[in-house]
């Protein structure tokens, strides 16, 4: 258990070269190779643009990296909205990591934008919920549907298409970072994986991060 | 209680980043075959991509079902060589958390029709590419891939080449085309009445419709009426549209286009057999209904369902190109909160 524990360890691969130039001056700068752990780590977890719940008091952290048109991250996504449900210490971070195709990043794009009227998550969830394939016209239809003021959704695309471009460029530069190859990719506490989960195996990890090694940062919602 | 941490900081070089696209080889190597190296001007030549997914992983029929991202490709060859539509054998059913998947699991043809223009002088190099896009996925990973797939041809007699006996097998394979059945609909509850021509096991057969959500695959009750087997289910069909797609039972495939009926079930369900009409725009590569074959698609499901989470991190300190940089550990011990 302990070489498997060993194993499931968080790896994080941090590149110096690639990231400190793209990445935007609100989000944690990529630490370099001598960095210490605890700078590693934040350049995954705090990022003000991305979206995310943050209950008060949260002592375990998930960074979800996700594209609505991925079956494995359709499936998972019940399963990791039960857990938020049933333990109120929870943080989850998202990071849309659109690599399906134009649907996909239309459909990033749309969630992202939403966060600033504070429907992220509605957003989130009515496109997991929207029928495949993802069209850019069902995309919008499951944005209003999730309560969308889609003449402010409109403007803040616009207002904010810098800070939605550069999270959707960090968002890719970590999983590339992270090494995945698609979705959904989780980083738990420490402990980096590749692929869905149920809520069981949602549930565990959570259980074996808590010890709490994650500093226990006051973070906001979206 | 001290809990050790290990966070390896991996000092990438920047090109391995921005070449860091997903490899077939590791996940479904996709290769391009013909039937002949030497295709006469004026023929019909069939090509395939052949797909050999590694364990546990599928990919999608054209109609993916509920998720899943169907397989594209973009041809080119020389002025005037035209190709048809990508042909899909039939699919599985794949159901996992609720979602039902239509996939292809383990080794399988795509084909396509290439004609060759009548112009071309025997001796012309062809070169053919295929770009090709398609997803790659587990019970719980899903992998976008793209390739750029080649194979140098030359005008010539039509010579039987090295993959002409698989393209053949493949092509045996494709849903036969089948003529009549129809079904009705109460709202969405639908039920199509196939061909009774059709010598199909009712127990393991399934409807996969072409148009997605027109029919929901997994909710199919098959049962046997007078002679002829009804699919029950729910879907969500066009209205005065037909619903075309492929019944399976797992060993033989047909593909349908059934009309709407307006009759009761009953009525329609007793109105006489279809005759055997070919269907317009097939060719003689999918004859009309004949005994099914007796092989069936090797299942690759993985046993559990929840992929090994550590594995796939794992070649990530094998590229060749990590493997030459310095990695930094470090190790840190933090008290817990």
């Amino acid at each position: 258990m302990k070489l498997k524990r060993h194993m499931r360890s968080l790896v994080l691969a941090v590149s110096a070269l690639t990231i400190s130039a793209q990445a935007a001056a609100t989000a944690v700068p990529a630490p370099g190779p001598d960095v210490p752990t605890e700078e590693a780590r934040r350049y995954f977890t705090e990022d003000p643009d991305a979206p995310m719940i943050a209950p008060q008091g949260y002592d375990v952290t998930i960074v979800q990296y996700m594209d609505y048109q991925c079956p494995a991250c359709r499936a998972t996504h019940g399963p990791l909205k039960k857990l938020l449900a049933e333990d109120k210490k929870v943080r989850v971070i998202f990071r849309d990591w659109p690599i399906f195709g134009a649907a996909s990043e239309h459909a990033a794009l749309i969630a992202i934008a939403s966060k600033f009227q504070g429907k992220y998550f509605a957003v989130h969830d009515a496109l997991f919920e929207t029928e495949r394939p993802l069209t850019n016209e069902k995309v919008d239809a499951a944005a209003r549907k999730a309560g969308v003021d889609w003449e402010r959704l409109k403007k803040d695309m616009v207002d904010h298409s810098e800070d939605i471009e550069d999270l959707l460029a960090r968002n890719d530069q970590q999983a590339q970072l992270l090494g995945l190859d698609g979705t959904p990719g989780f980083i738990i506490g420490e402990v980096q994986s590749f692929g869905g989960m149920t809520l069981d195996q949602l549930r565990e990890s959570v259980k074996e991060a808590r010890p709490g090694i994650l500093a226990k940062e006051s973070g906001s919602g979206q | 209680m001290l809990r050790r941490l290990a966070l390896f900081v991996l000092v990438l070089l920047a090109p391995a980043i921005a070449s860091a696209a997903a490899d077939p080889a590791r996940y479904m190597p996709a290769e391009l075959i013909a039937e002949t190296l030497e295709p006469a001007p004026g023929s019909t030549v069939l090509v395939g991509i052949r797909m050999t997914p590694r364990a546990g992983w599928h990919g999608y029929w054209s109609n993916p079902g509920d998720s899943g991202i169907a397989t594209t490709v973009r041809w080119s060859a020389p002025g005037g060589v035209s190709f048809g539509p990508l042909l899909h054998p039939a699919p599985s059913l794949l159901s996992e958390e609720g979602i039902d998947s239509y996939v292809h699991e383990g080794d399988h043809i795509l084909l396509a029709r290439m004609s060759m223009p009548e112009s071309l002088p025997e001796g012309t190099a062809i070169p053919l590419v295929a770009d090709l896009s398609w997803a790659a996925c587990t019970a719980t990973q899903c992998v976008p891939l793209r390739a750029r797939l080649r194979l140098d041809l030359t005008a010539g007699q039509g010579a039987k080449g090295a993959e002409w006996a698989s393209l053949d097998r493949a092509a045996d394979k494709l849903p036969r085309a089948a003529s009549g059945g129809s079904f009705v609909r109460d709202g969405n509850s639908i039920r199509l009445l196939l061909p009774g021509s059709l010598r199909l096991r009712a127990q393991t057969t399934r409807f996969f419709a072409e148009q997605p959500g027109a029919f929901d695959t997994a909710s199919g009750q098959v049962e046997q009426s007078n002679g002829a087997l009804v699919i029950s289910g729910l879907g969500t069909a066009a209205a005065g549209q037909p619903i075309s797609g492929v019944v399976t039972d797992g060993r033989a495939a047909y593909r349908l286009t059934l009309r709407e009926s307006k009759e009761p079930l009953q009525a329609a369900a007793a109105r006489p057999r279809d005759a055997h009409k070919p269907m317009p725009g097939h060719d003689e590569r999918e004859p009309e209904v004949k005994p099914p074959p007796t092989t069936g698609t090797a299942s690759r499901v993985p046993e559990s369902a929840h992929q090994d989470r550590r594995s796939p991190w794992l070649p990530l300190a094998g590229s060749a190109a990590l493997m030459a940089i310095a990695l930094t550990i470090v190790g840190r011990r933090r008290s817990r909160g």
